[in-house]
Parts: C-alpha cells; structure tokens; sequence
C-alpha cells in the first residue's frame, strides 16, 4: 500500500471483484483512493478521528455494496459519494465544523503566471467564486462541489433546507453577475 | 485534458494550503484522473502509518459478520446490542422463517375468503405455530449459536424468556394481522387465548424437558385434541367457544403462576448434553 502497485486491473473491474468477494481488490482499491478520500475530508472536518472513522466506514460500505455500483461513472465519483454522505452522518451524530474549503486562506501571493493560467481554465469564476461571502460559498461547495443534495447539504450546515435553497440562489445571482 | 495538477499544487493541496477555487479544482480534477490521483499518495511514514491503521479496521469490519435487519430493529427499540445478537440468533427470528409463518397464516387467511373450512384451519393452526416458534427459539436442533450460547456466562433461563418474548411479539403480531382479515368475528380472536395456552405449557415441560421435545409434545397433544372434534362436522365456535377459552385463561395462569409465581423454584432450564 502506498507504493505504486502493480495491479493491472481497472478500478471497475476490481469493483466487479468486489462481488465476488476478493479480497485483494479492496486492499488495492484502498491503496489508490484512500489516500484522496483522506485529504479531501480532513479539508471538511479537522478532527482527524472523525475522517479516519468516515474513510474506514467507506471502505467497508464499498465492500458491502459493490454491487450497487452500476458501473458508470468514475469509481473515484462512487467513492466521494459514498464518503461525504458518511460524512454527513457522522458530523450529525457529533455536530461540527463543516470547513468549507473556499473560506479561510484566500490565495493572496499568486504569481502572475497562475494568474493567466487560472485566467485561461476557467474565466473570471475562480476569483468569483472566492469572493462569495463565506455562508454562500459554503452552501456552493456543499451542493455544487461535494454533489450533496439540498437536504444533506442542510444537515451538513446545520441550516434549514428552504435556507440552502435561498442561499444557493443567491450565490448563483452574484456569481452570474460578475461572470457576465 | 490538458490540465494537469502540478507537483507544487499537489503538495501544496497536501498540506492544506491550496484555498479557493484551486482546490476545488483538484478536487474536482482528480475524481477523472488517475495520473493526478497517484500525486496525492503519501510519502511521509506518519501518514502512511495513519492510512495503514484505518485499513485494518477496515478488515476487521469486513470480516466482521453483518448485523441483520432484525438485530438493528432491535437495536432501535433499545435493546443493548449483545441481548440483541442473542435475541436476534433465535433461529424463529431468522427472516426465512418469518416468510414462512407469514405465508401459512396470509395463506390460510386467504384462502378462508374462499371457503370458510379454511377459518377453521385457520383457527387450528395459528396456536400451533406460536408453539412451533417459541420451541425453535432455543434449542440444540435448531439454534446455530446454540453452542455459542451454552458456552457463553448468561443465565439460560433469561435467554429464553427473552427470546419467547421477542418471538412471541413477532409471531403473534404477524397472526393477529392475517386473523384480521377473516370474516368470521370470533374466528379473528378465538386463536389467542389457546395459543397463550400451549405455549405456557409449552415453557412450563421445558423445565423438565429439552424445549424442542416439550414443543412437539405439546403440539401432538393439541393435534390429537382438535382432530377427534373435526371429525365431528365442527365450527369454530364449537370447537374454540366459551369453555374452551376459560379453560385456556385457566391454564395459562396456573403455569405462568407455577413459572414465575413467588414459589417458582429457580430451576434451570434443561438442557440435552
């Protein structure tokens, strides 16, 4: 694990796997998404246990429920699905933080080249997107970014989902304003 | 897709210093890419450390058995989760054993719509099956952890109480459902009482006698019983009416007094070795 293994085959195939009860294809599937999973949901809850506990109850939900993967889509995409719904229910279980990765450091050393390269992938939306105010871009990241829907995005934020709904509007009014 | 995350984005999305739409974008780039997806794979021992630890409590759940549908309702009526495995191992609770009871009482029930001689089957067979649940909750035939639970320091009367309780609310729950659905009034209520019936005499053998058997006994008794009336052209009511139901009332307090009144004596229940 860690090491670049050598196992040929692709990641749906090891989920096909999975049904069948290899073992040895969820060791490999952990290897090459538990390490993302881990970064990408210390970046929503800083209590490292808490992600620790919410990767390992993914990889056991992928185990029980390969079967449920319908082999579309990215596998990667199945996972994050899986674990930011895990996610969802235990910060409820123990309310927390939900960092929203937009807030807090904004970039305020770019270098010029980034600049343009950023320019160039995605218009003015990245500037944009940081200037919405903290509660906005939280419910952007929420439903837009992590794919929740508007009632696991409420449990997550701890807001009513008529508040979600409002909020997203919003966000979506300034965004489209400064883009246009 | 040409865009790539770069070496210096990835470790700096590592340590938690990529803010805004940056991140957001290796997020989102690397659900596709499985190039960039090999850049965010630890090199440091701690990490590497952490992601090995979690993967053993990933194995060990895997390997772990399932809780079943039946464990985690009980579980959610708060029953503390070992009572719940042991409540939940009695083999009258499995589900296929549910379908079953299900489909002879929904069957019958059915089929009494069409010709009321299947009240009456009804009516005979719904108190067996009370017994035949109660009698394969615990036992060395039937029970899978049967082993496991003589072995394990629980008091084996406890168990079986609990158990009969547990089987007793599924079973006569599921009955009382089908009964509603026949016509005939006194049919829809006759089954109770007698079933309360075999089954405290049911317990009451058990104390003397291996459960299993005291179940078979019991109902070879109230086959044999029933039998000799259906010859004789019988309804419902002149086989289950009054007498027959004081003289169940009666039975079942007198061996619920005998079970658990003051003077029980706290005789366990026997076991076959």
């Amino acid at each position: 694990m860690g090491t670049v293994s050598a196992d040929p085959r692709s990641d749906s195939a090891l989920v096909d796997a999975l049904v069948e009860g290899d073992r040895q294809a969820l060791a490999e599937l952990y290897g090459r998404h538990a390490p993302w999973l881990l970064l990408r949901l210390t970046r929503r809850c800083a209590d490292a246990g808490i992600v620790d506990e919410v990767v390992q109850d993914t990889f056991v939900a992928v185990w029980r429920s390969a079967k449920k993967y319908n082999g579309q889509g990215e596998v990667a995409a199945w996972i994050w699905g899986i674990g930011i719904r895990r996610m969802v229910d235990a910060l409820r279980r123990r309310p927390r933080e939900y960092i929203s990765t937009t807030v807090g450091h904004p970039d305020v050393a770019l270098s010029a080249e980034e600049q343009v390269l950023l320019g160039v992938e995605y218009g003015d939306l990245a500037g944009a997107l940081d200037r919405l105010s903290p509660e906005l871009r939280a419910v952007v990241q929420a439903t837009v970014l992590d794919g929740l829907t508007t009632g696991e995005a409420a449990k997550l934020l701890g807001i009513p989902q008529g508040t979600v709904k409002s909020r997203m509007k919003r966000a979506r009014g300034q965004l489209r304003e400064e883009l246009a | 897709m040409s865009w790539h995350v770069s070496p210096e984005m990835a470790t700096s999305y590592r340590v938690g210093e990529l803010a805004g739409a940056r991140a957001a974008s290796v997020e989102a780039h690397v659900m596709a890419c499985e190039l960039c997806r090999t850049l965010l794979r630890p090199s440091d021992t701690v990490a590497l450390e952490r992601l090995a630890m979690i993967w053993d409590g990933v194995e060990d759940q895997v390997d772990q058995p399932r809780i079943t549908f039946i464990e985690r309702l009980l579980i959610f009526c708060r029953v503390p989760a070992d009572e719940a495995r042991l409540l939940a191992s009695a083999p009258s609770l499995q589900l296929s054993w549910l379908v079953a009871l299900l489909s002879v009482v929904g069957g019958t029930s059915l089929l009494s719509q069409q010709a009321d001689r299947f009240t009456l089957v009804f009516v005979v067979l719904a108190p067996m099956l009370q017994v035949v649940s109660v009698a394969a909750a615990y036992g060395p035939h039937l029970d899978p952890t049967y082993e496991l639970t003589r072995s394990t320091p629980y008091p084996t009367t406890r168990l079986l109480m609990l158990r009969t309780v547990a089987v007793l609310a599924v079973s006569l729950l599921l009955t009382a459902a089908a009964a509603l659905t026949l016509t005939d009034e006194w049919a829809a209520v006759a089954w109770l009482l007698p079933s309360l019936a075999l089954v405290s005499v049911t317990l009451l053998l058990a104390k003397w006698i291996d459960l299993n058997l005291a179940g078979s006994v019991v109902c070879v008794a109230y086959l044999f019983a029933v039998t000799s009336a259906l010859f004789n052209d019988a309804t419902v009511r002149s086989i289950f009416g009054g007498p027959v139901q004081l003289a169940a009332i009666a039975v079942t307090l007198v061996c619920g007094l005998v079970l658990f009144g003051p003077n029980a004596e706290r005789a366990q229940i026997r076991r076959r070795s």
